[in-house]
């Protein structure tokens, strides 16, 4: 056999001619195409990949090439997969004879997932993407590319031995060997030609995903996820006395080659958008959309000046985004909706381009090192009474307990504070707290655009716990943990970081708390976005409710990975974007369909979210919101 | 301003005539310890009548400058004037009405005498060894109570408006006008307009009294309970975050907390809103705190200086009928 | 159109009055750990300024008397736009009341030269006492424009909307004027950290009274025309009194306290 099939078998020289001529045309046109896109990426800045290319390259092959997030939806996925895959295969099996025993079963396979990509089509609910002319035509060229292929099986099994072949070619034998011979080359024609306007087509549509799609699946950067990119480094500012550096996005070519091959490779899935909270909520931001308008732009304008915000970009699509990272956690093909927002606000915020709530919010932070914009000096109210230690006032203190701003002045979330103290009391837990030396880790502000204000806190406040013999936090709140345990460490933070659900876990596990167990009540327990989606930590607040309830868990329809954000992170919480619908009254709605005695959190901005929504929707009597530390600090003997 | 030569009188100026009658009250008290007669200063294009109502409620002298400059405020002409008759006829104190073109005119007026002045003075009393006129007031953030003397003469003091209760009016009253032209001279700001303000819609954020409401209130159509209050005390009516953005019955600009308006006004009242900290922080400079609130408990009464737990639909009546009494009781 | 005004923004550093409170334990002022900020007013003349030049071109000075942690104002300001500050520094500067502050920013003013406007809040929230800016305005025999909520510059004059009690008043006058602006007029601006230390690349020069001509009985406690008797630390907290019985009961006993407290006058 040989290793290249000869395709001009049975195919007269005109039809070769013609061939190469539509070949030639469709190459070119795919190469300028590519091109074009491969000079609008190379316009942005430059970047040093982080990962090593191997674990990229593994990357690759897991989510580029065997798509392992697409078949994160069942149907979906798989007829994605059959088509693409199997697409690939039957390319390179027009060429490589020796996948010929498998071809023909392919292209069943093949022509299966192109009728159930119709049926899934017909069936679709909601309202059409602004593309559908475009994807139907474009799904009309892949059937008709399809069905020439069969019918050029049929009509010659010998060069293109199949089943489908096989079965097709009695309709045509009738037509006798000489039409055949002369209907052949006609079909293997038209055949190669849909397949090469494909390939030509592929730069100008969403097609163009086959090429940039894998490509950002290797270029990506391999990173902390809960850790933001850094724009500048202020210690070196400072030193240098150098402050010339440009801060955030406000073009196109402000983001970096990377992030704009990221842009591109947008398959229009929606799937981002989906799963938005933010777009739930009736807000502008759509991750899909504004990744389609970055791109769009990207391509238009080679060496746009363009202005971003206000031009292409709402402001208030930006203040929208929690930071939850549903987007980025459903993207199939790696895009960094989220780093984009937060370079495009960070220009907002040097520019001084906000409103008094954030304005205000950033003073406060200065100002009085909180978030509420109360007194410094009001810090430890919380525990007045308690005989909580200060840090350092005790030996052999294991944990500083950081009990965050919303656990020192939020009513709702002091009664979460003093819960943990009696947890960590009962299981002889020996801890201490910074008392008024704590002050804001400024995660805020951080995720406001202020990086300044956030660097130069971290920096402080990492030499202050280091000098002060820190080496272990237990924290309230996953947004306090997210940033010491993986934003702290680069500005000299040496800590070993817990959140208080993986602390009472631990304690649970090495049997230091006894718990009474309540097992008349169903309990449901929403994933905070920092805590699961960031860092992966889904089941230590499980293991401890099922602690207290063995039987009687019931999981939200939408869990673990896909918990819906209760609205409050990235700043929302201290201003207000227009929207039809909050977040946590969706979410809540969500939960009361279950009907739990109990909605579980371990959040204080997702407490303080579920009591609002809870006061609209009048649920606060039948499904009360609790943190897990007051279920366990209620059930401890 | 040297004491070589004796200073002697309390004199007492507002171009407000309600706040000068004020003063006079004040002003009464201090010469009677000081051992001193009491005198209004009157600046108009009419002065006639302006001087024996200064008279009619207490003044023993007036000195009068009629002039049609003098017709309206202005801080060059009035405090010209001020100042030369001050140097003339020597007054020991100056109270000045502390409206805000009162503050202007008795800072300048300090300077050109080259004499001290305490404004916004909580108490004023005289210092029974020194004679002289002493006076606290609130500094820091009203953390902390500073006490001030004035050596130099004349002592010029601002007193604030709405404090001290006139003295009943005595048509019946004597006292001596003294006709005075001192030097107005020419201003060198020039008014081109002025604008009264319509009252109707006053900010949240200017106002000195606010009656706000929360879940508390069942409907919307209860709204009138608390307007009723809020109208015995020419308050205005706020409310916290859930009534404007949630159920939207009252407009944004209306609500206060940490994302919404902070407020400092004299007196705030609370009533049926549970005071969770958002709304604690928007309220936190306001003088007074008073709260209404069916639960105990409710971490509002943390942070007021009074609190009834009780129906707000009883509640709340209760307190405008006491208002009521009060003022017509006062008149 | 006149252009390129020659501005001066005289700023007082304060500590932020919100977060002093009384120690529980010592009974005395804790300011330690307490920000030190531009004073509220002085920050929207800053703002005011910074909106004038971009306007019409021109200079801010900004000019302040304090400890020597009030450089920080001067480097948030120029964050703010100004192009130069100055310091008054020095022990000699200490106790001054508004009649010795004024005294001290006047001479600073004529050091530091020309101006077309001299602009500052109306008062300073730490003190609350509405006068240096008057005081200065005449120690230097300026036209003085108070309350400004509005500043348009024409040719050789300014035109100021005041905000009064009972009227919003339009005026006018020719340059050089000293004008103090009330809270109303502006929204500051919030530059970031980044920019605040970007900023101590400007120049800012600090001045003892010998460099402005100022001889130490006209500064200080020694200048001053007030003459503090005592201090005390007023109560701060909350009071936390409940009214109690039936509605009305509680009612009276809430209004009789308020009106003897002189919190709300009856009409």
């Amino acid at each position: 056999m040989e290793i290249i099939r000869d395709i001009f078998q049975y195919v007269p020289l005109p039809f070769v001619v013609a061939w190469y001529t539509i070949g030639v045309i469709a190459a070119y046109l795919f190469v300028t195409g590519i091109r074009r896109h491969i000079r609008a990426w190379r316009q942005g800045k430059p970047e040093t990949i982080s990962g090593t290319p191997l674990s990229r390259l593994t990357r690759l092959i897991y989510v580029g090439i065997a798509q392992a997030r697409i078949l994160d939806k069942k149907y979906n996925g798989t007829v994605h997969a059959l088509i693409s895959i199997i697409g690939f295969l039957l390319l390179a099996g027009m060429f490589f004879p020796i996948l010929q025993i498998i071809v023909g079963y392919l292209a069943l396979l093949f022509g299966a997932g192109l009728i159930l990509l119709e049926y899934k089509r017909l069936r679709a609910t909601g309202p059409s993407l602004e593309t559908a002319w475009e994807d139907s035509f474009v799904f009309g060229v892949i059937v008709a590319m399809a069905v020439s292929g069969f019918l050029m099986m049929g009509v010659n099994t010998w060069a293109w031995p199949s089943p489908a072949g096989n079965a097709l070619s009695p309709i045509f034998a009738p037509l006798g060997p000489k039409v055949l011979v002369e209907l052949y080359p006609t079909l293997f024609l038209i055949h190669s030609a849909l397949v090469f306007s494909l390939i030509a087509y592929i730069p100008n549509s969403r097609l163009m995903h086959l090429i940039a799609s894998p490509l950002n699946t290797y270029y990506t950067p391999i990173t902390v996820k809960g850790e933001l990119t850094t724009p500048f480094d202020l210690k070196q500012m400072m030193e240098t006395g150098n402050f010339d550096v440009k801060v955030g996005a406000t073009e196109i070519n402000d983001f970096t080659w990377r992030q704009k091959l990221g842009f591109d490779a947008c398959t229009l899935c929606v799937r981002c958008s989906d799963a938005c909270p933010a777009k739930a909520s009736g807000t502008k931001l759509s991750p899909m959309h504004l990744i389609l308008k970055l791109k769009n732009l990207e391509l238009q304008a080679p060496a746009s000046g363009r202005r971003l915000h206000g031009d292409v970009v709402d402001p208030e699509e930006l203040w929208a985004c929690t930071t939850c990272r549903a987007c980025v956690q459903e993207c199939p093909v790696l895009i960094q909706h989220v780093e984009a927002i937060y370079d495009m606000r960070r220009h907002l915020m040097a520019e001084g381009k906000v409103d008094k709530k954030k304005r205000d919010l950033i003073t406060f932070l200065a100002n009085v090192g909180n978030t509420y914009g109360l007194p410094s000096a009001d810090r430890m109210k919380w525990a007045e009474g308690l005989d909580v230690k200060l840090w350092g006032e005790e030996p052999n203190q294991e944990f500083l307990y950081w009990v965050g701003c919303a656990g020192s002045y939020d009513t709702r979330n002091q009664m979460v504070s003093r819960a943990l103290v009696k947890i960590m009391k009962a299981a002889r837990v020996s801890f201490g707290v910074l008392g008024n030396d704590e002050r804001c880790n400024c995660e805020v502000a951080r995720r406001v655009g202020e990086e300044g204000r956030f660097q130069q806190t971290a920096m402080e406040l990492n030499e202050m716990m280091n000098k002060r013999g820190v080496k272990k936090i237990v924290t309230q709140c996953p947004h306090c943990y997210n940033t010491f345990k993986n934003e702290y460490p680069r500005f000299g933070g040496k800590f070993e970081v817990v959140h208080h659900t993986q602390l009472i876990a631990k304690l649970l596990l090495d049997g230091k708390l006894k718990l009474r167990k309540d097992a008349e009540k169903t309990i449901t327990f929403h994933d905070p976005c920092y805590l699961g989606r960031y860092n992966d930590e889904f089941e230590a607040p499980r293991a401890v409710i099922r602690a207290l309830l063995p039987k009687m868990l019931v999981e939200l329809p939408r869990s673990r990975t896909k918990s819906f954000c209760c609205g409050g992170g990235g700043g929302n919480t201290w201003y207000t974007v227009e929207l039809t619908k909050k977040c946590s009254v969706i979410r809540l709605e969500e939960a009361r369909q279950l009907a739990p005695n109990i909605l579980a959190a371990a959040c204080p901005y997702c407490i303080s979210m579920f009591e609002d929504a809870a006061k609209i929707l009048g649920t606060s009597e039948n499904m009360p919101v609790k943190d897990i530390a007051e279920l366990v600090a209620e059930a401890l003997e | 301003m040297t004491s070589t030569q004796k200073h002697e009188g309390v004199w007492v100026f507002s171009e407000s005539p309600t706040v000068a009658r004020e003063l006079l009250s004040k002003g009464r008290e201090l010469s009677v310890k000081l051992g001193t007669h009491l005198a209004a200063v009157a600046f108009g294009e009419d002065v006639s009548e302006m001087s024996k109502e200064l008279v009619a409620f207490g003044a023993d002298r007036v000195y009068a400058v009629q002039d049609p400059s003098l017709k309206t405020f202005q801080v060059h002409l009035y405090s010209n004037a001020l100042a030369e008759m001050a140097q003339t006829y020597r007054p020991d104190v100056v109270l000045i009405g502390a409206t805000r073109s009162g503050l202007e005119l008795a800072a300048r007026l300090a300077e050109r005498l080259k004499t001290g002045c305490c404004t916004e003075c909580s108490k004023l009393d005289v210092d029974p060894d020194k004679k002289c006129v002493i006076v606290d007031r609130l500094i820091l953030g009203g953390n902390i109570t500073e006490t001030l003397i004035i050596p130099s003469k004349p002592q010029v003091f601002t007193l604030p408006k709405g404090v001290f209760q006139p003295l009943s009016k005595d048509p019946a009253r004597t006292g001596e006008v003294v006709r005075v032209q001192p030097k107005i001279g020419e201003s060198p700001v020039k008014v081109l307009d002025r604008k009264p303000k319509q009252f109707a819609g006053v900010r949240i954020t200017d106002a000195e009294v606010i009656v706000s409401f929360g879940r508390g209130l069942k409907k919307k159509e209860d709204i009138p309970i608390v307007e009723e209050l809020a109208k015995t005390v020419s308050g205005v009516v706020g409310c916290s975050r859930p009534i404007a953005e949630d159920l939207k019955w009252l407009p944004v600009d209306q609500y206060v907390g940490l994302s919404g308006q902070k407020v400092a006004p004299k007196l705030y009242i609370a009533c049926g809103i549970s005071g969770q900290i958002q709304h604690i922080t928007g309220i936190q400079n306001a003088r007074v705190v008073v709260a209404v609130n069916t639960d105990s408990k409710a971490p509002i009464f943390e942070y007021t200086d009074y609190g009834i737990v009780g129906d707000l639909y009883k509640v709340v009546p209760a307190i405008a009928e006491a208002f009521r009494r009060h003022s017509s009781g006062a008149k | 159109m006149r252009n390129m005004p020659n501005m001066i923004v005289l700023a007082k550093q304060v500590f932020y009055t919100q977060d002093l409170r009384i120690d529980r334990t010592t009974k005395k002022l804790k300011t330690e750990g307490v920000a030190r900020v531009i004073s509220e007013s002085d920050k929207n003349a800053i703002e005011e300024a910074v909106r004038l030049k971009e306007k019409h071109g021109g200079k801010i000075t900004v000019l302040t008397m304090g400890p020597p942690e009030a450089k920080e104002a001067l480097r948030e300001a120029i964050a703010m736009g100004a192009d130069e500050g100055y310091m008054l520094v020095g022990p000699e500067f200490e106790n001054s009341d508004a009649h010795a502050t004024a005294v001290s920013l006047a001479a600073g003013i004529k050091k530091i030269g020309q101006f077309d406007m001299i602009l500052c809040g109306e008062t300073s929230e730490d003190q609350y006492s509405f006068q240096v800016g008057p005081r200065t305005a005449e120690i230097l025999n300026l036209p003085q424009i108070t309350y400004a909520v509005k500043i348009t510059l024409q040719d050789a004059k300014v035109l100021v909307d005041r905000n009064l009690e009972d009227c919003y008043e339009t005026v006018e006058s020719k340059l050089p004027v000293f004008v103090t602006v009330s809270r109303e007029i502006n929204e500051p601006r919030l530059p970031t950290l980044m920019a605040i230390m970007a900023a101590s690349k400007k120049p800012m020069t600090a001045w003892t009274a010998k460099n402005i001509g100022l001889q130490p009985g006209e500064l200080g406690r020694q200048g001053s025309l007030t003459e503090p008797v005592r201090s005390a630390v007023a109560t701060g907290e909350r009071k936390r009194v409940m009214m109690e019985g039936e509605p009305s009961e509680a009612a009276e006993k809430l209004v009789t306290t308020l009106v003897g407290e002189g919190v709300v006058k009856v009409t």
